[in-house]
């Protein structure tokens, strides 16, 4: 499989020079093709394919910035992790950037800065995004980096990152990126209303358990209200439903971006959906953000973001008690990864990059994932830490400690989500044609498919997969 | 000299007391205008208003049912931590400073373009209208990547010239002076021109004393634009030193989890006030109406 | 003869002159900040690359034929129009009606000017985030005013039908400010002696508005006809902020639909493609308006 990697190059890549020196002349306009297009080629047979090795003589560079799009509210969390590095290690400089609000913009910033050649080394990417820039060999792998005797010095032990949250950055038998901001679905109920519906204090084990308890749940609501609420596309339904296609037995699609949502168990479970909302009626779609709806009591539970899970608390104080749970299962057990990553980029020199892997592995040590989970509620990515600096939170944290737990049975998710550019979208408003005007998932999935196939298409190219 | 701009475009009362008014005075139809005013009114400002109280607001007064109208208490907590997340003032400052001299350039230049448009000779000068006027036909989205480049070449990244100039042109300027310096009449540029005044100085007596309420209502279009521009901004700057007010209300909000919105809404007000003060000088010059200047008699 | 005619070429000359040193600044950055990347967008067009590779692939005309025959596309293109027609039909009637009472020497006119202004000074993002919680069905402020006198409030946000309304007030509420300051602007600039002269000849207060206000206001509105339709679909903030294009794109303009394909999809060539269309599109849209406007607009 690896030496198929980006092994598009021969042919493609001289049309791709001939392409780039004439559009890239259009792009530049000013100063001629040869600044864009020339740096970029080198960039992809130097460091992306071969991913050059540092030697252990190469040095840390001095300097490197660091691009974060800040989620859940971390910059002072981030500018934290900076400070106790540079306490650490005073000769590598961190210039911390936080650019734009949410993923999309880093993202689109992202894009202008490696055309202009002004990237940063580190970059925060998230589930959705990181895929497609390390197809176009815009970030490296990090095996190598890894491998080089300072960051051993350093106390990095690669064997401690949680599997599923490594697995994510995973393609072609490399590593293109480490967990950092990780959240996954979780399952929160408002603990005031199981109470008076008389049902244990935990989560339903099962949907179907779920489907009994809303009979008992419904009545305590009161008009208008509900026993649960989905999100929806514009926020994120499409990975909180990755969870119920795999409890329900199916898939979105394989690696090799083969498209399975129209299966038997896929249109088993949008069609599950469905009757929550339509024939049940105990469920709802959310209009803006199913998080808002739970903190002001118009549902009973809901499946959303680990990341959330220190603003809901907060917000729900005085109000009710917040109780979190496993995602029920169906036929079995699912549930997704999610957030994001820090890669490091090709453009950068060797040195630059060195420095890079030097500042993540710091940024994800135990103590200091821990520190970044606690005050974030994003996931520890490494798995000591839920034994060791954890632990204490713990007590007075517990939901904390559910959706640590859980954190071991997640899997990473699958490309027709998050290796296809706009997947995420393209699934999304096909849940919504299910969730919002009840259409069949048996007409929906092929159109679903259909648009996928055509997104999927230049990128199943462009890493030579077609 | 200033003799000679007067009697060509004398002061004059207001337009506005003869425009309908004279005849209602007190009558059904003020109420009437009251009455319409009043919705107007009320419509616009109650997402103002709810704005205002937001700010206000604990994380646990927001979105809430049954809907909390008021604040518990008013205090300063969300304005404060809006400033500590995010250094409002350097924010200030530098908006400050791109809205001046971005804005100013963009008047300078709409005035300028609109004045050879209308009142020199050029061959084929209304190729040269409809090509200032396909500007507007842009989209901003297209031109982000390919400026981005070309103000990185000039290694204008972070810096006020790249925040600057490439908005320093303008387009809607130059159309909407363009189309108020076609109603100044005929004669009184003639009369002018009879008196030997050249074209700077017709420019600068004549034409802008009796365009005040355009120039000012482009100027505080042109400022709102400046102040405002969110995209561009993020671009073009890296550090914290260099970023504008817009971005600044980025560091408040986050992807994941729970934005503070009453933090959020602090911000915007925050962001807000300086342009209304803006407005509250700058109406005056727009709706007092001093200079409806035309010919006498 | 021969010597006047050399002085009138002289200045003609010196008018020649004169007008490139007023015009050139402009131009010169106009050219480079969007006409540069306009053409570039063009050029882009033709090809597929997706942002942030090195490979480029000439493709023709393959990106127009596949963007026009998509049914995705008309969707969207019918998204893009109700948005504009409602905007600019709204923002143009309640923007010229709030003016002409705005104009008149009623009390408290300055604070309801100011008022009816603010919203134009909020930043559409932040200005978007207000509006989720005035619009949201259960826990918004209108769906609480609904309430009370026993409305339900409309599900704005996932009913396919009521999210473009609600956008289009949203955007209409955002930039009435502006209609309403450049229709001051130019009520201010009518000669105030053109009122006396037409009560002398006797005329009524409708039929000065219909007479003297409306002629003279004509070139101003103009201009707004203009710049607001081409605002309106270059829209992006809101909806952006908003609806994202949903719910199942009811929402997505051609505009939002650019940035999506450009930054999302990373189809630079679709984007571009969307980009030379819309400037087609804007552009044939502007000359209409000024061929058939222009001949009535009333200049001195």
């Amino acid at each position: 499989m690896h030496h198929t990697q980006f092994s598009n190059m021969g042919r493609r890549r001289f049309i791709g020079f001939a392409g780039a020196s004439l559009a890239g002349a259009a792009l530049i306009g000013c100063t001629g093709g040869s600044k864009t297009s020339a740096p970029a080629a080198s960039n992809t047979s130097g460091s992306a394919g071969t991913a050059a090795a540092p030697a252990a003589s190469v040095k840390p560079a001095s300097e490197i910035t660091f691009w974060s799009a800040a989620p859940a509210s971390s910059k002072a969390v981030d500018e934290e992790l900076v400070k106790r590095f540079q306490a650490k290690f005073p000769d590598i400089k961190v210039k911390y950037e936080v650019q734009g609000s949410n993923y999309a913009e880093l993202s689109d910033k992202l894009a202008a800065s490696i055309a202009a050649k002004t990237a940063p080394d580190v970059a925060m990417l998230s589930d959705v995004w990181w895929f497609k820039y390390a197809a176009a060999k815009q970030t490296v792998p990090v095996d190598d980096l890894l491998k080089h005797p300072l960051l051993k010095e350093a106390g990095f032990d690669q064997a401690d990152y949680v599997d599923s949250l490594m697995k994510d950055y995973q393609f072609n038998g490399k590593q293109w990126g480490m967990p950092y901001a990780r959240s996954t679905p979780l399952f929160y109920y408002n603990k005031s209303v199981w109470q008076a519906a008389g049902l244990p204090d935990r989560g339903p084990k099962t949907w179907s358990e779920m489907d009994e308890w809303a009979t008992k749940i419904m009545p305590k609501m009161g008009a208008g209200k509900f026993a649960f609420t989905n999100g929806k596309g514009s926020s994120y339904i499409a990975w909180t439903f990755h969870a119920v296609i795999w409890q329900f037995g199916g898939h979105y699609s394989d690696e090799k971006f083969n498209l399975l949502m129209n299966s038997p168990e896929g249109i088993a479970a949008g069609n599950y959906v469905r009757d929550q909302i339509f024939k049940m009626k105990y469920a709802n779609v959310t209009s803006a953000s199913e998080t808002d709806d739970f903190v002001a009591g118009q549902t009973a539970s809901i499946i959303s973001s680990t990341g959330g899970l220190k603003g809901i608390l907060d917000r729900s104080k005085g109000k009710f008690e917040v109780g979190t749970a496993f995602l029920p299962e169906a036929k079995q057990f699912g549930c997704p990864t999610g957030g994001a990553g820090l890669s490091i980029m090709s453009s950068s020199s060797p040195e630059k990059q060195l420095a890079a892997a030097l500042f993540i592995a710091f940024a994800t040590s135990p103590e200091n994932t821990a520190y970044y989970s606690q005050n974030t509620g994003y996931m520890p990515v490494r798995k000591s830490a839920a034994t060791g600096p954890m632990a204490e939170f713990f007590k007075t944290n517990p939901q904390f400690k559910t959706a640590v737990d859980q954190l071991a049975k997640t899997q990473p998710q699958e490309s027709a989500r998050v290796w296809i550019p706009g997947g995420d979208a393209i699934i999304g408003t096909g849940l919504e044609r299910m969730v919002l005007k009840n259409e069949d998932p048996k007409d929906v999935w092929p159109d679903v498919i259909k648009q996928l196939e055509k997104e999927a298409a230049p990128i199943k190219k462009q890493i030579g997969l077609s | 000299m200033s003799a000679q701009a007067e009697t060509v475009a004398p002061p004059r009362a207001p337009a506005q007391t003869d425009a309908i008014v004279a005849p209602m005075r007190m009558s059904v139809g003020a109420l009437l205008a009251y009455l319409v005013l009043g919705v107007a009114v009320l419509i616009i400002a109650v997402p103002l208003v709810w704005m205002v109280l937001g700010s206000f607001k604990t994380r646990a007064e927001i979105l809430t049912v049954p809907i909390r109208w008021l604040p518990a208490s008013v205090g300063p907590a969300n304005y404060l931590t809006a400033w500590h997340d995010a250094p409002f003032d350097r924010f200030y400052l530098n908006s400050l400073l791109v809205t001046t001299l971005g804005g100013g350039l963009k008047v300078v230049n709409g005035v300028l373009t609109a004045y050879a448009l209308v009142f020199l000779r050029f061959p084929k000068k209304s190729l040269v209208f409809y090509a200032v006027l396909g500007a507007l036909m842009v989209s901003a989205q297209i031109t982000l990547i390919p400026n981005y480049v070309f103000v990185a070449n000039l290694g204008w990244i972070d810096t006020y010239a790249g925040l600057i100039v490439p908005s320093a042109a303008t387009a809607i300027g130059t159309f909407m002076f363009r189309q108020h310096f076609l109603t100044i009449p005929r004669e009184v540029i003639e009369a002018a021109r009879m008196d030997g005044v050249g074209h700077v100085g017709l420019l600068w007596r004549v034409i802008l004393p009796m365009s005040r309420p355009t120039l000012v209502t482009f100027s505080l279009l042109a400022a709102v634009w400046e102040w405002n521009d969110f995209l561009w901004p993020l671009l073009v700057t890296n550090s914290l030193t260099m970023r504008t007010l817009p971005i600044g209300l980025t560091y408040l909000r986050s992807t994941e989890g729970a934005t503070n919105w009453g933090a959020v809404m602090a911000g915007t007000v925050l962001v807000v006030l300086p342009v209304l003060v803006f407005f509250l000088w700058a109406q005056r010059h727009i709706v007092s109406g001093i200079m409806s200047g035309s010919v006498k008699g | 003869m021969n010597s006047a005619r050399r002085t009138g070429d002289r200045h003609a000359l010196r008018d020649y002159a004169l007008f490139a040193a007023f015009v050139a600044p402009n131009l010169l950055l106009l050219l480079l900040f969007v006409y540069r990347p306009l053409v570039q967008g063009v050029w882009l067009s033709f090809f597929s690359w997706d942002l942030i590779s090195p490979d480029w692939e000439w493709v023709g005309l393959d990106n127009y034929r596949e963007y026009l025959t998509d049914s995705a596309s008309h969707y969207i293109l019918r998204n893009t129009l109700i948005f504009s027609v409602g905007t600019v039909i709204g923002s143009m009637s309640l923007g010229l009606g709030l003016a002409l009472l705005l104009n008149l020497p009623l009390r408290g006119r300055e604070v309801v000017r100011t008022i009816l202004f603010t919203p134009y000074v909020i930043s559409g993002a932040a200005i978007g985030v207000v509006w989720l919680f005035i619009f949201d069905p259960r826990l918004g402020l209108l769906a609480a005013l609904l309430a009370k006198v026993g409305l339900p409030s409309p599900d704005w946000f996932n009913d396919p039908n009521w999210a473009m309304p609600m956008v289009i007030i949203a955007y209409v509420w955002k930039n009435l400010g502006y209609t309403v300051v450049v229709f001051l602007a130019g009520l201010q600039s009518i000669p105030g002696d053109l009122y006396e002269a037409a009560r002398v000849d006797g005329a009524g207060s409708w039929s000065r508005l219909r007479h003297v206000t409306l002629p003279m206001l004509s070139p101003v509105t103009l201009f707004l006809l203009v710049t607001n339709t081409l605002s309106s679909v270059q829209a992006f903030d809101m909806i952006r902020v908003m609806t994202q294009g949903g719910p199942l794109e009811a929402t997505k303009t051609m505009n939002y639909q650019l940035y999506e394909e450009g930054f999302v999809r990373f189809h630079v060539g679709t984007a571009s493609t969307i980009a030379t269309l819309l400037f087609l599109l804007l552009l044939a849209t502007t000359l209409l308006q000024l061929r058939t406007m222009e001949r009535r607009v009333h200049y001195s």
